[in-house]
């Protein structure tokens, strides 16, 4: 599982992919909704089989 | 002032006037997407889509779609009224050469506000993925191959003992 980070915004967020060869593991967390390394804990956009656009609004 | 969304008087409309609904279409487009957009929080990306129960709804498409659907339905509306009255009204006269024309003018006026939606839609998802730089499908394929690559090179590094991650 790989995250790249594309936009670091600050206060208004933090956006890029994340890369995974298996499915994304859901916490319940609302506030880190997935067990992703890096900074960007919510998937948003599945593109294809393995990659995700993801944010972090929480900054 | 004549209601442009009537068919009979269209006609009577100069190109200004005609423009206006194109004009409006493209500002509810763009200022939808702006107002998303600021909700930076719930979906700040002109494809961003909504789980309902297990079924992504694009948020942006569907919107859109509903947008000019809605800005449609007021000529929808008199091609309705139009069609019921002479099978469950009293008769009428029979149409007119102008009538046909207004009605070719109305249709084709709706597909120049489909149009005109679908390239706003598409010039702003262009803008926030290829020129800001949000992440989505446009800014990915354009960038695929440096993603990939980045990728290739994190499978080479070593793992953390015990969690699987590099």
């Amino acid at each position: 599982m790989v995250t790249i980070l594309t936009q670091d915004w600050g206060h208004a967020g933090s956006y890029g992919y994340v890369y995974d060869e298996s499915e994304p593991v859901a916490t319940g967390d609302p506030y880190f909704p997935f067990d992703v390394p890096g900074a960007l804990p919510s998937l948003e956009v599945r593109l294809n089989q393995h990659w995700w656009t993801a944010y972090n609004g929480l900054d | 002032m004549p209601n442009p969304w009537r068919a009979d008087t269209l006609g009577q409309l100069g190109e200004r006037e005609k423009g206006c609904p194109l004009a409006g279409t493209a500002l509810v487009a763009v200022g939808y997407q702006f107002l998303k957009t600021e909700s930076l929080f719930l979906s700040p990306w002109p494809d961003a889509a909504m789980d309902i129960g297990g079924t992504l709804l694009p948020l942006g498409v569907a919107s859109g779609v509903g947008g000019f659907l809605g800005l449609l339905l007021t000529p929808l509306a008199t091609g309705v009224r139009r069609f019921l009255k002479p099978r469950v009204g009293p008769p009428s006269r029979p149409p007119t050469a102008a009538g046909r024309i207004a009605s070719l003018r109305l249709a084709w006026l709706g597909v120049r506000i489909l149009l005109v939606g679908a390239g706003t839609w598409f010039a702003w998802t262009a803008f926030w993925q290829l020129y800001v730089g949000f992440p989505g499908s446009l800014n990915f394929y354009v960038h695929h191959a440096r993603f990939e690559e980045i990728v290739a090179q994190a499978k080479t590094m070593p793992l953390d003992p015990g969690s699987g991650k590099n």
